[in-house]
């Protein structure tokens, strides 16, 4: 079994211990280190060497978490970052999403939520809690985007690679690549995370198929 | 509550209640202007009277008469001084200080009449008797003020004095929204980390159940703690939102109460250390409150702020100072970035309208965060009013002595004697109990 491993901030020393305990209870997970702050993370991320950082936003003083994550992805793009945090605000949300993260989680969520999303960006996908679909505000369908550009985003947020979008949808990946430029742009967003919180809010996919797609 | 605008609320009166708003006139009336009106008839009336004293009574010397007005008129204007420093030691309750302003002068009004009044009624000048009833009518007048403001015994919602009250309120209302708005800052962060913890630690004994006793149990502990850390934290956050505590002893349950929640959130060793308290009424009241609500902020912005590891908080009298000390060992902040959000406007608003200082000093080693209020030893400074009373009257007896050649006729020696004995009992036990405060 190849292991994931993790490092979390959060400046909650319990909130953290309780992490470490809940996400060392599945054989595939290993947390290697614990940070109370932005700071200290980045001192020792070259020890640790995680693959998924669990990021707190919320840091009392110093950095906070969508700087930590900005700095975090940009010292090691290897280095995959869930958000987890007791916000709603979508900005907040969209900023540090934005900054590198891939994935995004409440922490009135179930465990099980953060679970998957670890494991989702381990892969290389993104994942957004389903939690926070439902506190987007809606955007109508539509917006300048073509409805294969709209087909292109909705494979795009499910975290599939160009190659599977290409092969699912008849066309080659050199189009794919077009498409999800073009939708990049029409949206004025920069990544797959971003992208996927776009789809979300233009109802192009549901929550099922986030749950679907982090699983 | 939301609370009316007291003007409108004014003008919504019954007319039954407009016959009281009758009175607001009088009653807007500061303890302070009262007193600037007393020493402007006072004053007018001694300038009058020591113009016809210069001219001379029927009967005397022009020297012997000139020194008696003059001295007369010292007399008037020194308990017009102590007076008004007795009205300046307590804005709050401005009223009971009005009651010992009159009380002051009808004493002094009787004792002013037996002194020159029988003196003159001997010269045949029964006219400039006037002088100690005029004293008298005064000292009557603000007694009838003082009876006639409402709230003195009437609880009416809508008595001026309480609608002024309002107003005060009012201004308290921007610091309280403030406050609300720290209250849902700290609902919304603080129990929901050991929410948090309870669901992660209870799916951490389900995943483990079946093949990990002790990390099951260990999660299940950890699930408990976090139950009982939030039940504390919770209980903190409800006594924010009620009553503030108005004496001493509900101040310091609820400052530990804040201290407890302060280590769960912060995870930092909290200490308390409640000192000696201040004896009743030497605060005026609504001070605890402000204490207790000053507190809070400073703890808000250590939990939210300082990452501190340790915090130390003292409360005591230090001199005629009662002070609330919040010291943490945190990274400190820039005063000068931190004034928005930190709610130092409120804490600065709070101490001001006690006549406090609140001092916040930081720097990277943490932060301290300073409120002191003054006492006002009442016994004590009322003993010595006492003493600055008895001396004047002594000084009279004796003018009178020098200028007669022979002790004032009964009864006044008998009542500066009373009063004496009076004054030197209070003095006394004024700096017993002091001197018991000092040495617990």
């Amino acid at each position: 079994v190849s292991v994931i491993t993790l490092a979390i901030t959060d400046d909650h020393r319990v909130v953290a211990r309780s992490l470490k305990a809940f996400l060392e209870s599945f054989p595939d997970l290993r947390v290697v280190g614990i940070a109370p702050s932005g700071e200290e993370l980045l001192e020792r991320l070259a020890d640790w060497r995680p693959q998924v950082v669990i990021q707190d936003l919320l840091l009392p003083g110093g950095i906070d978490g969508i700087e930590t994550t900005r700095r975090v992805v940009a010292r090691d793009p290897s280095v995959r970052v869930v958000a987890l945090t007791a916000s709603i605000d979508e900005a907040r949300m969209m900023g540090v999403l934005r900054a590198g993260a891939s994935g995004y989680v409440r922490k009135d969520s179930d465990p099980e939520i953060l679970l998957a999303a670890v494991r989702a960006v381990a892969a290389g996908r993104t994942y957004i809690d389903p939690a926070i679909g439902r506190h987007l505000e809606r955007i109508p369908s539509g917006d300048g985007l073509t409805p294969r550009e709209s087909e292109v985003l909705r494979h795009l947020a499910m975290g599939e690679s160009n190659r599977v979008i290409a092969s699912g949808l008849g066309v080659s990946e050199e189009t794919v690549k077009t498409h999800v430029a073009h939708v990049l742009a029409k949206l004025q967003v920069e990544n797959r995370a971003q992208a996927m919180v776009q789809a979300l809010k233009r109802g192009l996919i549901s929550l099922d198929d986030t749950e679907n797609a982090g699983s | 509550m939301p609370l009316d605008d007291p003007a409108r609320r004014l003008c919504r009166m019954e007319p039954a209640v407009a016959l009281t708003n009758r009175r607001t006139l009088l009653d807007r009336i500061e303890p302070k202007s009262v007193f600037g009106v007393y020493t402007l008839v006072a004053a007018v009336t001694g300038v009058s009277i020591a113009g016809s004293g210069i001219r001379g009574l029927p009967g005397t010397a022009l020297a012997d008469s000139s020194l008696i007005w003059i001295s007369g008129m010292a007399i008037v204007f020194a308990s017009c001084a102590a007076s008004g420093l007795a009205l300046h030691d307590d804005p709050a309750t401005g009223r009971r200080a009005l009651y010992r302003f009159a009380i002051g002068h009808l004493l002094l009004g009787l004792f002013l009449w037996f002194q020159w009044g029988v003196y003159w009624g001997s010269q045949g000048v029964p006219q400039w008797v006037a002088l100690a009833p005029l004293t008298i009518g005064i000292g009557l007048l603000v007694v009838a003020l003082g009876q006639s403001r409402p709230g003195a015994g009437s609880d009416e919602a809508s008595s001026p004095q309480r609608i002024r009250s309002e107003y005060e309120e009012h201004i308290l209302q921007i610091a309280r929204r403030e406050e609300r708005a720290r209250l849902a800052r700290d609902l919304h962060d603080a129990v929901k980390q050991q929410l948090f913890v309870i669901q992660t630690a209870a799916a951490t004994a389900q995943a483990r159940l079946d093949h990990d006793p002790e990390g099951t149990r260990a999660a299940l502990d950890q699930a408990r703690v976090a139950a009982r850390e939030a039940t504390t934290e919770m209980e903190a956050l409800l006594e924010e939102l009620q009553a503030a505590p108005l004496e001493n002893n509900g101040l310091i349950e609820a400052l530990k109460k804040q201290s407890e929640a302060l280590a769960l959130r912060t995870g930092a060793r909290v200490d308390f250390t409640p000192g000696s308290m201040p004896p009743p009424r030497s605060l005026p009241p609504g001070a605890h409150d402000a204490i207790y609500r000053v507190a809070q902020e400073a703890m808000a912005n250590v939990a939210r702020h300082a990452r501190a590891s340790h915090v130390r908080s003292t409360l005591g009298v230090h001199g005629s100072r009662f002070e609330l000390r919040i010291v943490d060992n945190g990274q400190g902040f820039d005063p000068r970035t931190a004034a928005h959000g930190m709610g130092t406007a409120n804490m600065n608003a709070r101490a001001a309208s006690f006549n406090g200082r609140l001092t916040i000093a930081s720097g990277p080693k943490g932060t301290e965060v300073a409120l002191v209020l003054p006492l006002t030893d009442r016994s004590l400074r009322g003993a010595w009013g006492m003493v600055g009373v008895f001396g004047l009257m002594v000084l009279s007896g004796g003018i009178f002595f020098v200028l007669r050649g022979h002790p004032p006729e009964q009864p006044g020696p008998a009542i500066v004697g009373l009063f004496g004995a009076w004054t030197i009992w209070r003095l006394t036990s004024a700096y017993r109990r002091r001197a018991r405060k000092q040495s617990p």
